[in-house]
């Protein structure tokens, strides 16, 4: 039609350019979402195809979706055949154990833990993290689980270290060790060896700071007299030693005490974390 | 669609959880329109895409570090992530469906809105998205990334390894095909 004819690069037919420019505004206008005016049925079609996909609500992001089974949810699919482990019901056990029992207020002490080890997680870690960045206790936490698994876990386990030493500033002994287990736990989930030396010896300065006897079956009075406190045992924990149980990730000694206290923890992160924890 | 400001994936990159949520919160309804575009609805219902959108942001959040190694731009980034999530559920699907009988696929358009406007913008949208599996893979993704996610020329040339020039040639032959394809449908479409 035109004399506007290029010699096209590619093995078929050359496309006229006036050609080319108009359906490129054309395209322009559609991903814009403007309705296009004119006969064009095309156009039209396209229009309508991109609206369609409008009428539905934007769905909520659900940061602790996991991969695999999410497509399994109501879309009527088939998981896959080892996805069933991975739909795990509590969203974030920082979270939950928190609201279940509103024990723990935040101190302005646990906030300058929580500063200064953020800041050496900055430093120390490798990756510069903004020294604001979230902890578990942040509305932002599941962000920072997701984008920085390795510092989340330094953080995961330094909040439920502090959480322990404040059971014990408190002699909830009880409460303490289980946090304490927790907190082993989530220590052994850490990569950095420098950040696992550090927590490894928060944690056993305050497993000697229990007191000797074995855990009690089940006596979760939080306001305990000062009286009661025992003389602190500082020889070993009475539960775990304290080189050893850093070592041993196992969540089982918790439910020992029947508390209901700990859900299991963290549990997005095992399956964001398939080379760290291999079975879970 | 506006890119995400160089800035706000800088920061995000280097871990501000702020910026990173202000960030995927910024490219979610696109993310959401291309998994749409993709995989349609099951069930009158957009749901099956809505899940993978799901998965295609939770794993750019993932991939956010590693982002700045791969000297891409970052829709490119953002839609190369995609197109693996949602071939993987393209290929999930047709697994599924060769072991289950299909009455799960019922073209039902939803009555909830608007009942009659919507249900003739299904209607229409439907039969687009069947001409579109006519195309070829390469033409297909550049409709979808042009008209359902908003991309220029220039950002769907990032996406899918291919200069501007190029796109816009091909985007012209993909037109051309849909015309030719529709026209052989069209008879029975209401105008």
């Amino acid at each position: 039609m035109s004399e506007t004819r290029r010699p096209s690069p590619h093995r078929q037919s050359p496309v006229e350019l006036e050609t080319v420019q108009a359906d490129d505004a054309l395209l322009d206008a559609l991903g814009s979402g403007v309705a296009v005016p004119g006969d064009d049925e095309l156009a039209a079609m396209l229009g309508a195809w991109r609206a369609d996909l409008d009428t539905e609500p934007l769905p909520a992001l659900r940061y602790e979706a996991l991969p695999t089974p999410a497509i399994s949810g109501d879309g009527g699919w088939a998981p896959g055949p080892d996805g069933e482990t991975q739909v795990l019901p509590t969203v974030d056990a920082t979270h939950s154990s928190r609201s279940r029992r509103t024990v723990v207020p935040l101190r302005p002490r646990t906030v300058r833990l929580a500063v200064a080890a953020a800041v050496v997680i900055a430093t120390a870690g490798g990756v510069s993290v903004a020294a604001a960045g979230a902890q578990p206790s942040d509305p932002l936490w599941p962000v920072v689980k997701i984008v920085h698994p390795g510092v989340a876990d330094v953080r995961a386990a330094q909040d439920a270290i502090d959480k322990a030493r404040e059971a014990v500033d408190e002699h909830r002994y009880d409460d303490a060790r289980l946090l304490i287990d927790r907190a082993a736990t989530l220590v052994a989930r850490v990569r950095d060896p420098q950040q696992v030396q550090r927590l490894r010896t928060e944690l056993d300065q305050l497993r000697a700071m229990l007191p000797a006897s074995p855990p009690g079956t089940g006596r979760p009075t939080p306001t305990q007299p000062h009286g009661q406190t025992p003389s602190p045992a500082p020889s070993t924990g009475p539960s775990t030693a304290p080189g050893a149980g850093v070592g041993s990730p196992s969540p089982s000694p918790s439910s020992s005490t029947g508390h209901g206290l700990l859900p299991p923890l963290l549990p997005g992160l095992p399956s964001l974390l398939p080379s760290i924890l291999p079975h879970l | 669609m506006t890119a995400p400001h160089p800035q706000l994936v800088e920061r995000a990159v280097q871990g501000d959880p702020q910026a990173t949520a202000t960030l995927i919160e910024q490219i979610r309804p696109n993310v959401v329109r291309y998994c749409r575009a993709h995989l349609g609805r099951i069930g009158g219902r957009h749901t099956t895409a809505d899940d993978v959108s799901q998965e295609v942001c939770i794993a750019v959040l993932r991939s956010l570090p590693a982002f700045r190694d791969q000297g891409r731009p970052f829709t490119a980034f953002v839609y190369g992530i995609a197109a693996h999530k949602v071939a993987d559920a393209q290929r999930a699907a047709v697994r599924h469906l060769a072991v289950t009988p299909v009455e799960a696929i019922n073209d039902q358009p939803d009555a909830a809105p608007g009942p009659e406007q919507h249900a003739l913008n299904t209607d229409t949208a439907r039969r687009l998205s069947e001409l579109l599996t006519h195309l070829s893979d390469l033409h297909r993704e550049i409709i979808v990334l042009r008209v359902a996610v908003g991309l220029s020329a220039e950002e769907v040339g990032g996406a899918v390894g291919m200069s501007p020039a190029a796109v816009r040639v091909a985007q012209s032959r993909a037109l051309s095909r849909l015309r030719n394809l529709a026209g052989t449908v069209f008879n029975e479409v209401p105008a």
